[in-house]
C-alpha cells in the first residue's frame, strides 16, 4: 500500500501511478495543474505533450485499447478540463477505462468563477464511470486507488479526479488506511447456463452476434475455441470486428446499417440470436421492432443494465463471458442453415471491380489488409471510410480495430493512433481518416513529430463531409447544406510541415506501389488518397427501416 | 404512466444527489419529489425519490444501481397516475 509520508499531492499522484503500472500519460500543462507537472519533472512516467486536450482523452483511449491498460490523461483547469470532455464521453460511450487527472484552481478560490475556474465535476458526471475532487490532501491516495478499481471493474470506463492546486502542493500527514472495496466485485458467481443450452439444442437457424464485450472480458480465446465446437454463423458489431478471425466458418462479418448482406438477412432469418457482450445498438438493430423477429434471444453480457434494454431476452446471463462461454457448448444439428448462410456469404461477397480509372476506397482498404502485418493496429475517424475500413479491412484481434464505436466523434482516429503507436511502438499502426475527421485533430501531427512515430496516415479524400453528403443526396433531395470542403489545406504540404513523409494518389495504376511505399517506410507516412466524391458506402439499411431492407447501388 | 417511489441508501458525498437526479433525467423518468436525511446510525445518506415515466420502473433502477456511491435500490411503492381529461 502507498506509502505516503513526505510527499506532496502532486508527488503522491504520481507514487499510485506507478503503483497501478501506469508507464505512459498524455497531457498538455497549464496553470491550476502545474504543481502535478513539476512533480511529473521527478518522476519516472513518460509524459506525452499532446498538442490539444481533445488529443490527449483520445491518445489516452487508443493506448487503453490497444494495450488493454489503463489510459491515463491530465489537464489544467477550466478550457483545459473541458477539452478532455469529448474523450471521456467517447470513453464512456464505448467502455474504455481511462484516468483523467485535472487540476483546480484552489479551494479558496473554488466557487468564485476564478480565472479557468469550471465545474467539471459537474460536467463530467454524465460522460464518467465516477467523478472525484479532492478537498483533503489525506484522501487523495484512497481516491486515486478508487479511481482505478473503478475504471477497471466489471463494464469499464472513465474516472475524473479533479485535484485543486493548493491540495498538489500540501504535504500528506497520514498513512493510507487499508483499502475497503465499496460495491465493487470483479467475480462474478459461475452463471447457470442450463437455459440457454436447452435453446442453443432447439434451435434450427441459430446467430451468434459478437460485440465489443467479447474483446474488454479478454474473452476472445474462449469465444474462438467455442466457435471451434459450436459452427455457429456468426456476425460482429462494429466494435466487435477482430473477434472473429475472418476465415472462421460461417462468419458473415458485421451486421447493421453498413453490414453486409449475408449478416443482416442471416439475423432476419434466425430463430435463436445468442448475443454476447453486444447491446442492440441502433446502428445494428435498424428499426428494432422488426429486428430479427422470428428469433429468441440469449443475451450473455457484464452489465445488467442492458439486459431487456432495447430487446427482450429470453434468457439472459449476466457474468464474466470469459468463465461461463464455454458452458453453452452442446450438441447441435444446424448443417442445412449452416450451408444456407455461406451460399449467402458467398452470393454477397465483396467485389473489388470497379469500372474507370478513379480510386475507389474498398478495394485500397481491402488491398492494405491484406498487406499489413498480421498484429497491425488499424484506427479510424468517423464517417464513410470508417464504414468501408469496418467493412472491407481484416484484423486480427478487436484491440487491432480501434474506432469510435459508439458516441461516433470524428478526431478520434489520429490521437487515437498515438496512443495505440506508444502502447505498441513494434507494431504497424494504421490511422484511416477522411478529410473532415483528419482536421478536427490535425494538431496532433505535431505529436507524430515530436515523437517520431512511425504511424500511417490513410487519409481518404473525397473534398466533403462524405456521409452527410450521402446522407443529404439519399434522404435530404440532394441539398447539400455545408458538406463541402474543397477548400481543404494542401494536406501533403502540410504532412511536410511537420516532417512527415506524404504522398497524393488519383489514379488505381498509383494505389499498389503507394501502399508499399507507405507500409515499408520507417517512419511516419500519410497518404492521401483522392477519390470520387459522390462514392457511397453500400449497403445502407435506411433510418427506421428494417435490416432486411438494405438498399445497394443501383449503377 | 406510473409514479414510483424509490428508497435508496448511498454514500455521504458531494455529487451523489447530482448524479441520481442526472441519470434519472438523462433515462427518461421525471422527479415528483425527493427527500434525503443523513442517516446517523449508518452514516449513509437515506433518499426518498418519487419519479414517472411511462418506461419500466426497472430501465431505471438497473441504471441507478450501478452508480458507485449508490448503496441499495428499491421501489417502495408504485401507483398509476390519473389523466385529467
Amino acid at each position: 500500500m502507498t506509502s505516503t509520508s513526505t510527499q506532496t499531492g502532486a508527488s503522491l499522484l504520481f507514487t499510485v501511478l506507478q503503483e497501478h503500472g501506469v508507464e505512459h500519460v498524455f497531457g498538455y500543462p497549464g496553470g491550476a495543474i502545474m504543481p502535478i507537472y513539476d512533480a511529473l519533472y521527478d518522476s519516472d512516467v513518460n509524459h506525452f505533450l499532446c498538442r490539444h486536450e481533445q488529443g490527449a482523452a483520445f491518445s489516452a483511449v487508443g493506448y487503453a485499447r490497444a494495450s488493454g491498460k489503463i489510459g491515463v490523461c491530465l489537464a489544467t483547469s477550466g478550457p483545459g478540463a473541458t477539452n478532455l470532455l469529448t474523450g471521456l464521453a467517447d470513453a464512456m460511450a464505448d467502455s474504455i477505462p481511462v484516468i483523467a487527472i485535472t487540476g483546480q484552481v484552489p479551494t479558496s478560490a473554488m466557487g468564485s468563477d476564478a480565472f479557468q475556474e469550471v465545474d467539471i465535476v459537474g460536467m463530467a458526471l454524465a460522460c464518467t464511470k465516477h467523478c472525484f475532487q479532492v478537498r483533503d490532501v489525506n484522501d487523495l491516495g484512497k481516491i486515486l486507488h478508487q479511481a482505478f478499481e473503478i475504471a477497471l471493474s466489471g463494464r469499464q470506463g472513465p474516472v475524473l479526479v479533479d485535484i485543486p492546486k493548493d491540495i498538489q502542493i500540501a504535504q500528506v500527514t497520514k498513512k493510507l488506511d487499508v483499502l475497503t472495496k465499496n460495491k465493487l466485485s470483479d467475480a462474478f458467481a459461475p452463471a447457470d447456463t442450463s437455459a440457454a443450452v436447452a435453446l442453443i439444442k432447439q434451435a434450427k437457424k441459430p446467430v451468434l452476434y459478437v460485440g465489443g464485450g467479447v474483446g474488454m472480458a479478454n474473452a476472445v480465446p474462449e469465444l474462438r475455441e467455442f466457435m471451434a465446437k459450436m459452427p455457429i454463423p456468426s456476425v460482429a458489431t462494429l466494435k466487435g470486428l477482430g473477434a472473429i478471425e475472418k476465415n472462421t466458418p460461417y462468419y458473415m462479418g458485421m451486421l447493421g446499417m453498413h453490414g453486409t448482406r449475408a449478416s443482416n438477412i442471416a439475423v432476419q432469418e434466425s430463430d435463436l440470436l445468442i448475443a454476447v457482450g453486444a447491446r442492440f445498438d441502433d446502428r445494428v438493430t435498424g428499426k428494432l421492432d422488426e429486428f430479427a423477429p422470428h428469433a429468441k434471444v440469449i443475451h450473455f453480457d457484464i452489465d445488467q443494465a442492458e439486459i431487456n434494454k432495447r430487446r427482450d431476452a429470453d434468457v439472459s446471463i449476466v457474468g464474466d463471458l470469459k468463465d461461463n462461454l464455454l458452458s453453452l457448448v452442446c450438441d447441435i444439428d444446424i448443417a442445412d442453415w449452416q450451408q444456407e448462410c455461406q451460399t449467402m456469404q458467398t452470393e454477397c461477397a465483396w467485389d473489388y471491380n470497379h469500372p474507370g480509372e478513379t480510386i475507389y476506397a474498398p478495394a485500397v482498404l481491402h488491398e492494405i489488409s491484406e498487406k499489413m502485418p498480421h498484429s497491425a493496429i488499424v484506427t479510424t475517424d468517423v464517417g464513410q471510410h470508417q464504414m468501408w475500413a469496418a467493412q472491407h479491412m481484416s484484423v486480427s484481434a478487436p484491440e487491432n480495430f480501434l474506432s469510435s464505436g459508439s458516441l461516433g466523434t470524428m478526431g478520434f482516429g489520429l490521437p487515437a493512433a498515438i496512443g495505440a503507436q506508444i502502447s505498441r511502438p513494434t507494431d504497424t499502426v494504421i490511422a484511416v481518416t477522411g478529410d473532415g475527421s483528419f482536421m478536427m485533430n490535425v494538431q496532433e501531427l505535431s505529436t507524430i513529430k515530436r515523437f517520431q512515430l512511425p504511424v500511417k496516415i490513410l487519409l481518404i479524400d473525397n473534398s466533403k463531409l462524405g456521409m452527410v453528403r450521402q446522407w443529404q443526396d439519399l434522404f435530404f433531395d440532394g441539398r447539400l447544406s455545408e458538406t463541402d470542403l474543397s477548400d481543404n489545406p494542401d494536406f501533403v504540404m502540410l504532412a511536410q510541415a511537420f516532417d512527415i513523409k506524404a504522398k497524393q494518389i488519383t489514379t488505381k495504376a498509383e494505389v499498389s506501389a503507394a501502399i508499399d511505399d507507405m507500409l515499408s517506410h520507417n517512419g511516419p507516412y500519410l497518404l492521401q488518397v483522392k477519390i470520387d466524391a459522390q462514392d457511397n458506402v453500400w449497403p445502407l439499411v435506411p433510418p427506421n427501416t428494417a435490416n432486411h431492407e438494405m438498399i445497394e447501388d443501383a449503377s | 404512466m406510473k409514479q414510483h417511489t424509490l428508497k435508496i441508501t448511498a454514500q455521504q458525498q458531494p455529487t451523489v444527489l447530482e448524479k441520481l437526479l442526472q441519470a434519472t433525467r438523462y433515462r427518461g423518468f421525471a422527479v415528483n419529489g425527493m427527500t434525503m436525511f443523513p442517516n446517523v446510525d449508518t452514516a449513509l445518506l437515506d433518499i426518498e425519490l418519487s419519479v414517472s415515466s411511462a418506461q419500466s420502473i426497472d430501465k431505471l433502477t438497473v441504471q441507478l444501481n450501478k452508480l458507485y456511491d449508490v448503496n441499495t435500490i428499491k421501489v417502495a411503492t408504485t401507483e398509476q397516475l390519473q389523466c385529467r381529461a
